[in-house]
């Protein structure tokens, strides 16, 4: 008995700092990558937008950015399953994945329900009364891939959140 | 108390069966030592599947492994 109460204390210490799975280092780089590009990226559109002065080269500066973060990603992930052996995906993980999804499509759908309201009022269908948006095609991509971001940070979150505190 | 209001003895089964590590029963089930470990916690309830795994593993029925815990929402 006094065994059995030795390890148990030793598990219920070790499990309290449970090491982080290959999964949680993946999503949690990810995220990581992704609020510190995207966030670098919709900064510096935000800050041109306030001081009024026009992006010199805003497609090359979008692409730049994707292209960063793909690069990024790809090294992370090499570095990851070097360090920690790629374990396949069990089914509480599976289970995890399905509620980030469900989160994520909420918020991708409100975000491309915004977009679309936001076109519908730049065209002037609600109301031609309404002081018309300055929505370029450029601006509408940028809100849409703003969505994307969104729902991906959502899932990744979702996806630590329940890794941490238990399904 | 659990989480999930499911109690378990695998830590205790798991100490009866030689100290037996969570990566060798997480082996033996298919799934990673992190499910393993939520699930002695009460974290995480398992599949059906899983739960008869794990009882088979240790050769025990499977209500010596898991014992569910009504909550009063349940009554």
């Amino acid at each position: 008995m006094l065994t059995y109460t030795v390890y148990r204390t030793i598990d219920t210490i070790g499990d309290a700092h449970m090491d982080w799975s290959y999964q949680e280092k993946s999503i949690a780089g990810s995220l990581a990558a992704t609020v510190l590009v995207y966030g670098n990226y919709f900064g510096g559109s935000l800050r041109q937008w306030l001081d009024g002065t026009p992006e010199e080269h805003p497609v090359a500066r979008l692409l730049g950015t994707i292209a960063l973060l793909v690069t990024i990603e790809v090294v992370y992930q090499i570095v990851v399953a070097i360090a920690d052996r790629p374990a396949p995906k069990d089914e509480r993980d599976r289970s995890i994945d399905a509620k980030a999804n469900r989160n994520a499509y909420g918020v991708l759908v409100v975000g491309l329900a915004h977009l679309i309201g936001c076109v519908l009022i730049a065209e002037g269908v609600t109301s031609p009364s309404w002081p018309p948006l300055p929505l370029t095609p450029f601006l509408m991509a940028q809100a849409a891939l703003a969505a994307l971001i969104a729902a991906e940070v959502v899932r990744d979150v979702t996806q630590l959140y329940y890794y941490r505190a238990g399904l | 108390m659990s989480a999930t209001g499911i109690r378990n003895r695998i830590r205790e089964l798991r100490f009866h069966a030689g100290e037996m590590t969570q990566q060798a029963l997480a082996e033996r089930i298919g799934v990673t030592r992190q499910t393993i470990i939520a699930i002695e916690q009460g974290k995480y309830s398992p599949s059906l599947e899983a739960a008869f795994k794990i009882a088979q593993a240790f050769g025990v029925p499977l209500e010596q492994v898991f014992q569910y815990l009504p909550g009063p929402e349940s009554n």
